[in-house]
C-alpha cells in the first residue's frame, strides 16, 4: 500500500513540475489578455512602434537550407539567389515591388533601335567591385559571354541564350550540334574542331560587344525578344569583375580556351562560394557546418541617388546581415519567439502558431495591387508584423506523362501495364478524355480551404499568371465536377484487347509527390479519393519519394503522374508557355511529334512577336489549344505570407525577389 | 592480461575488412553514373561523357577490381592524379555538402565530439548516482522517484523533450540559444581574432584565454546535454540499479557485513566494484551512439554535426555521403568496442583470467 501511494505521489510530482515548467509559454496568453479591453475596439492604425531590437545594426534571416552556388552564371533557386540580388548587380532592377517595372542600375540608360534588334546601355560611371576594381563595359560584356559560353542545363542560362542565340537553341554547344548531343559534355566540346569552336565563340562575342572609350555596351539579338530587358534583371545577368574572376580560375575570356569551362557546374566552379559584385554588401562567410552566410555592408557603395520615390541611398543602413539555414520549424520558431530572427520562413501549417504573436498585420488589396496600411491587430502588444495575402508568382501543378517510358520487367508505377483493373498502359494519359476526366475530378477548392487555408486563388486554365500578357480571367477552367469527370471517363477511346473502356475495367497507378512537401501530398489524396468516389474501380496510390529520386523518374518518364512547381524567373507569359509546352516540363510530357511542334511553333511565335498586342494574339489562340489539350492539371496560386519582427522597417514584397532585398531594410 | 588486449587489437583489422566489403557491397546496389562520386566532383549528364568517366575510373570493371580502387584510389590517366581510395581519406564527394566527404565529417565530427563529451558525463555520473541510490535505498521514496524520473524520460521522444525545453528554456527565458555558437563569435573566428586549435569551441576558448566565449560555447551546448542526458538516464539507472541489487543479495555481501564492516564500505568497496561490469559496456554503446552523431538532438537544437548531416543526405538519397559516414562510424564503433573490451578486462578480472 505504502508503496502504491509513493509510486503515485511521484508520478504527481514529476508531471507537477513538467507543467509548471511550461508554464512560462502558458503566460504569454495571460497578458496578452489584460490587452483584451482595447481589443473590442476597431482595429486602428498601428501605434507607433515601440519594439526595439537588441542589436538594430544586424539583420537575422532564419531560413531553410542554404545555397547551391554563388556562381551568378550557374544559381538556379531562391536561397543563392538571395545572395546574388545583395552582393552582385544587373544592368537594370526590379523597380521597388514592380515586377514589369524596371529601373536603371549598373547601366544609366539605355536605347532600342528600330527592329528590337540591338540595345546599347551606357555603363554606370565610378562604381567599383568590392575588391576596389573598377566597373567597366569589359565587364558587363564579360559576364553576359561566359553565361552564354558556360551553358550548364541545369542553369538558368537559357534565360539569355534564347535571345542572343535564337529561340530553340537553348545551350551553346547546339550551334554546334543541333540536336544537342554535346550538351553538357566539356569532353565533347573539347574533342571539336579547334577552328569551329572559335567561331562559335566569336559569334557570341559578336552578340554582346563592350566599348571601354564610349563606356556602353552593345548588344545584337537573334531575334526581337520581348522580355529581354526583364532577362537583363534576373540573377543570371549579374554583372561580375572579369579580372578578379579569371584569377580565380574561371573562364580567362579566350575564344581559344572556352571549351574548357564549358559546363561549369556548381560543384566546381572557381567562384561559387566566393563573391565580388558592385552590391551593397559583401559576402564575409559562408559556413557550410552551420548553415549559415554572413553579410557585411559595402561601405563604398556607389548609389548616390534614389532609383524609386523614397529609396534608400549611400551605404545601406544594416551593418551585417545574418541567414541561417534551421530545417527544424521548432526551433525556427523559438528563434522567432526570442526575438533572434528578425525573420523566419513559416511553413503554411504553422502560420496558426505564429498568428497569435503577430499584433500587426498589412493587407494586401488585390484591386489597387499593393499592400494597404498597418493595421494594429487584436493582440496589438503582440511582436510581429504580417504582411499577408500578395499573390506569389509560384503554381504547384499535376503533371501527367502521355507515354510511360517502361524498364525491363516492368514498372511498379503503373501496375501490370494493361488496362485491366490492376495498371494502366504505357499511353494511358495519351487519352485527351482521362486528361479531361482527372481535371475534372480535382477539386482545388478543398485544398485551398484545408491546405491553404484560404491562402490561395484559382487562375483560369492558360499556363500564364495574372497580370501578364496572354492572362485571360474569362478563360475557361475546368471546376470539380464529378459528373463530368464520369462523363469524360465514359467518353475515353482506350480500350483493352476485350474492348473494355476504363470506366469498365477501373485502374490502379501510382502518383508521387516529393518527401516534405505535404501540399503536394496533400493534393494527390483529395484527387485520389475523388476518383474513387467517382468509380470505386479507380485506384490511384500516392506515394512520396526523395526529391532527387522523383527527379531521376520523372526526368526518364517512368512516372505516370507527378506533381511539380514553378516559380516564375521572369514576370512574362514565355516564362511559363516555354517550360510547359517545349522545355524544362514540355519535354517529359511525351507529347506526340505533331503536338510537340504545334505547340514549339506558338510558342515561338509569342515570344519573338515585335509588340505586345501581337503577343496577344498568338497567346490568345495558344491559350485556347491549350485548354483543348489539358496537357496538365493546374493548381492554384498560393499567397504570401511574411512575418517579421516590428523593430524591421523598410519591407516591401517583390515577387521576383530571391528573398530580402536587405539594403532597403533598416531596424529600430 | 597483455594477450587478451593483443588479440582484441589484431582483430581490428579483421573487423575493418568486413565493414568496408560490407559498405562496398551497399555501393554496388547504385548505378555506375552514382558510384562515380566517390571518384569525382561532377558528374556528367551527357551519357557519352558519363561513359568515359565510367571507363576511366574502371566502374565496369570485375568487382574486386573495384573494390581494390576503392580501398586504394584510381589514377585518371589523362591526368596522372590518383582520385578515391579510402585508405588515401577520399571518401568521395558529397553532392549535399558540395565538398568531399571527409572534409564534411573534419568540419562536422568535432560538433559531434563536443556535444559527446559534454553529455557522456552528466549521463553517466548521474545515471549511476540515480541507480545505486535506487538500489540502495530499494522500494523506498528516493527508488520509486528515480525511477519514474527517468521512465518518463526514457519515454519522452528526444524531439518532445528537445522541443520543450527549447521553448522553456529559450523562447520564453531567453538563457540557452540553440545552433553551437553565437554570431559574434562566429564573426571573431572570421575575422581571426579568435584562433580554433581544435575546433572544440569549449577547449578553444580555454586556449584563447577567452571565458566569454567559453560561456557562449556552454550556453549552447547546455540544452541538447540534458535533453540527452535525460532521454538516457533511465538505461543506466535501470542497469546500475538491478547489478546493483544483484551483487548486494551476494553471500559475500553479507559476509562483508557479518565480518563488522560497515555499509557504505562494503558498498563501495565490494557491491560497487562488481556492479559496474554491465555499465562499462553500456556506456561504450552510448559514447558510440553519441559519437555517430545524434539526429534529431542536433536537428532541434541546430547542432552541427554528423547526424544531421547524415540524416540530411540521406533524405537527399546523396548514397555516397550516407555510405561515408557509416563507414566512419564503423571504424569509430570498432575503436570503440576495443576501448570498452580493454576496460572491461581492467574491471572485471575474471575476463582477463579466463582469456589468459
Amino acid at each position: 500500500m505504502n508503496r502504491k501511494i509513493l509510486t503515485i505521489l511521484s508520478f504527481v510530482l514529476v508531471f507537477g513540475m513538467l507543467i509548471i515548467s511550461c508554464g512560462p509559454k502558458a503566460a504569454a496568453p495571460t497578458e496578452a489578455s489584460a490587452a483584451e479591453a482595447p481589443a473590442a475596439e476597431e482595429p486602428a492604425a498601428a501605434a507607433p512602434a515601440t519594439f526595439a531590437s537588441k542589436d538594430p545594426t544586424t539583420f537575422n534571416t532564419v531560413t531553410i537550407g542554404e545555397p547551391d552556388t554563388l556562381d551568378p552564371a550557374i544559381d538556379y533557386e531562391t536561397a543563392g539567389a538571395e545572395i546574388l540580388q545583395n552582393v552582385y548587380e544587373t544592368l537594370v532592377f526590379y523597380k521597388k515591388d514592380s515586377a514589369t517595372e524596371f529601373v536603371p542600375m549598373l547601366a544609366s540608360d539605355w536605347t532600342v533601335s528600330d527592329d528590337g534588334l540591338t540595345y546599347t546601355f551606357n555603363i554606370r560611371q565610378g562604381v567599383t567591385f568590392h575588391n576596389g576594381d573598377p566597373l567597366t563595359p569589359s565587364d558587363v560584356a564579360y559576364s553576359l559571354q561566359r553565361v552564354l559560353l558556360n551553358g550548364n542545363t541545369n542553369s538558368p542560362h537559357l534565360l539569355l541564350s534564347e535571345p542572343f542565340l535564337g529561340i530553340g537553341i537553348i545551350d551553346v554547344s547546339m550551334l554546334i550540334d543541333p540536336e544537342g548531343n554535346l550538351m553538357d559534355s566539356r569532353e565533347g566540346m573539347q574533342a571539336v574542331d579547334a577552328a569551329q569552336l572559335k567561331s562559335v565563340c566569336e559569334k557570341v562575342k559578336a552578340a554582346v560587344v563592350a566599348d571601354d572609350a564610349a563606356g556602353t555596351v552593345t548588344m545584337t539579338l537573334a531575334q526581337p525578344y520581348g522580355p529581354f530587358i526583364a532577362t537583363l534583371a534576373h540573377n543570371i545577368a549579374s554583372i561580375v569583375d572579369a579580372k578578379w574572376a579569371a584569377e580565380q580560375g574561371a573562364w580567362d575570356g579566350s575564344c581559344d580556351t572556352w571549351q574548357d569551362y564549358y559546363a561549369t557546374t556548381w560543384e566546381n566552379s572557381p567562384i561559387a562560394e566566393i563573391t565580388n559584385g558592385t552590391g551593397p554588401f559583401k559576402l564575409e562567410s559562408w559556413d557550410h557546418a552551420s548553415k549559415t552566410l554572413t553579410l557585411t555592408r559595402n561601405d563604398n557603395y556607389w548609389r548616390s541617388e534614389a532609383l524609386w520615390d523614397g529609396a534608400q541611398t549611400g551605404p545601406a543602413k544594416l551593418a551585417r546581415v545574418v541567414i541561417q539555414g534551421v530545417d527544424e520549424w521548432g526551433t525556427r520558431f523559438s528563434m522567432l519567439q526570442a526575438g533572434d530572427a528578425d525573420s523566419a520562413v513559416v511553413p503554411i501549417a504553422n502560420v496558426s502558431q505564429v498568428d497569435p504573436l503577430v499584433g500587426e498585420r498589412v493587407d494586401y488589396d488585390a484591386k489597387a495591387g499593393a499592400f494597404g496600411p498597418a493595421v494594429a491587430t487584436e493582440t496589438a502588444d503582440q511582436p510581429l508584423r504580417l504582411f499577408y495575402g500578395a499573390p506569389g508568382l509560384f503554381r504547384g501543378d499535376i503533371l501527367m506523362t502521355e507515354q510511360v517510358q517502361v524498364p525491363e520487367g516492368g514498372s511498379p508505377y503503373i501496375g501490370s501495364g494493361k488496362l485491366d483493373g490492376k495498371g494502366i498502359p504505357a499511353n494511358f494519359f495519351l487519352d485527351e478524355h482521362i486528361r479531361k476526366a482527372f481535371n475534372y475530378c480535382m477539386d482545388w477548392d478543398t485544398m485551398i480551404q484545408d491546405f491553404y487555408q484560404g491562402d490561395a486563388v484559382r487562375t483560369s486554365y492558360s499556363l500564364v499568371l495574372p497580370g501578364e500578357i496572354g492572362y485571360n480571367p474569362d478563360d475557361p477552367m475546368y471546376a470539380y465536377d464529378p459528373a463530368k469527370c464520369e462523363e469524360e471517363f465514359k467518353a475515353a477511346e482506350l480500350v483493352n484487347e476485350d474492348g473494355q473502356g476504363v470506366w469498365d475495367t477501373g485502374f490502379y497507378f501510382v502518383s508521387v509527390w516529393n518527401s516534405g512537401n505535404t501540399a503536394r501530398q496533400t493534393a494527390l489524396t483529395i484527387l485520389s479519393d475523388s476518383l474513387k468516389k467517382v468509380n470505386p474501380k479507380f485506384q490511384m496510390e500516392v506515394l512520396s519519394m526523395p526529391w532527387a529520386a522523383m527527379l531521376h523518374y520523372y526526368q526518364a518518364k517512368q512516372l505516370p503522374m507527378y506533381m511539380i512547381g514553378w516559380q516564375e524567373d521572369i514576370h512574362d507569359p514565355h516564362n511559363w508557355y516555354s517550360p510547359y509546352l517545349v522545355g524544362t516540363y514540355g519535354s517529359n510530357f511525351a507529347f506526340p511529334d505533331e503536338v510537340a511542334a504545334m505547340f514549339t511553333d506558338y510558342v515561338n511565335r509569342g515570344v519573338a512577336a515585335s509588340d505586345e498586342a501581337a503577343r496577344e494574339a498568338v497567346y490568345k489562340e495558344l491559350n485556347q489549344k491549350v485548354y483543348d489539350y489539358a496537357p496538365i492539371i493546374n493548381g492554384p496560386v498560393p499567397t504570401n505570407r511574411h512575418y517579421e519582427q516590428r523593430w524591421v522597417n523598410g519591407y516591401y514584397f517583390n515577387p521576383l525577389y530571391g528573398g530580402f532585398y536587405y539594403y532597403e531594410l533598416s531596424k529600430n | 592480461m597483455t594477450t587478451y588486449i593483443i588479440r582484441r587489437i589484431l582483430l581490428v583489422p579483421l573487423l575493418l575488412l568486413g565493414v568496408t566489403i560490407i559498405i562496398f557491397g551497399m555501393l554496388q546496389f547504385l548505378q555506375p553514373a552514382e558510384r562515380a562520386a566517390l571518384y569525382i566532383r561532377d558528374i556528367p549528364k551527357n551519357p557519352e561523357a558519363l561513359e568515359s568517366v565510367i571507363r576511366t575510373y574502371g566502374l565496369d570493371k570485375p568487382i574486386y577490381i573495384q573494390y581494390w580502387n576503392w580501398l586504394v584510389g584510381q589514377k585518371n590517366p589523362n591526368t596522372g592524379e590518383i582520385h578515391g581510395g579510402i585508405l588515401r581519406g577520399d571518401f568521395g564527394y558529397s553532392r549535399v555538402g558540395a565538398e568531399p566527404v571527409i572534409d564534411m565529417i573534419k568540419h562536422r565530427f568535432p560538433a559531434t565530439l563536443e556535444l559527446a563529451i559534454w553529455a557522456i558525463i552528466p549521463i553517466i555520473v548521474v545515471g549511476v548516482w540515480l541507480g545505486i541510490q535506487a538500489a540502495i535505498n530499494h522500494n523506498k521514496f528516493i527508488d520509486q522517484f528515480a525511477r519514474v524520473f527517468s521512465i518518463i524520460g526514457y519515454s519522452f521522444p528526444a524531439f518532445v523533450f528537445g522541443l520543450l525545453v527549447l521553448m522553456i528554456f529559450y523562447a520564453n527565458l531567453k538563457w540557452f540559444p540553440p545552433g553551437r555558437l553565437s554570431n559574434w563569435v562566429i564573426a571573431e573566428i572570421n575575422s581571426g581574432s579568435f584562433k580554433t586549435y581544435t575546433n572544440l569551441m569549449t577547449i578553444d576558448a580555454l586556449i584563447n584565454g577567452r571565458l566569454d566565449v567559453l560561456w557562449d560555447a556552454l550556453r549552447h551546448l547546455i540544452l541538447p546535454v540534458i535533453t540527452l542526458s535525460y532521454i538516457s538516464w533511465a538505461t543506466f539507472l535501470r542497469i546500475t540499479r538491478s547489478s546493483m541489487l544483484e551483487t548486494l543479495n551476494q553471500d559475500y555481501m553479507t559476509t562483508a557485513k557479518a565480518k563488522g564492516i560497515s555499509t557504505k564500505v562494503a558498498i563501495k568497496k565490494h557491491a560497487l566494484p562488481n556492479a559496474l561490469i554491465p555499465v562499462v559496456t553500456i556506456s561504450g554503446f552510448t559514447v558510440v551512439s553519441l559519437l555517430g552523431g545524434v539526429v534529431i538532438t542536433e536537428t532541434i537544437f541546430n547542432f552541427p554535426g554528423i547526424g544531421s548531416a547524415a540524416a540530411n543526405a540521406a533524405s537527399q538519397l546523396d548514397v555516397v555521403t550516407v555510405l561515408g559516414f557509416a563507414l566512419f562510424n564503423g571504424v569509430i564503433l570498432i575503436l570503440a568496442n576495443l576501448v570498452a573490451d580493454i576496460l572491461y578486462a581492467l574491471v572485471d578480472p575474471r575476463i582477463r583470467l579466463s582469456t589468459n
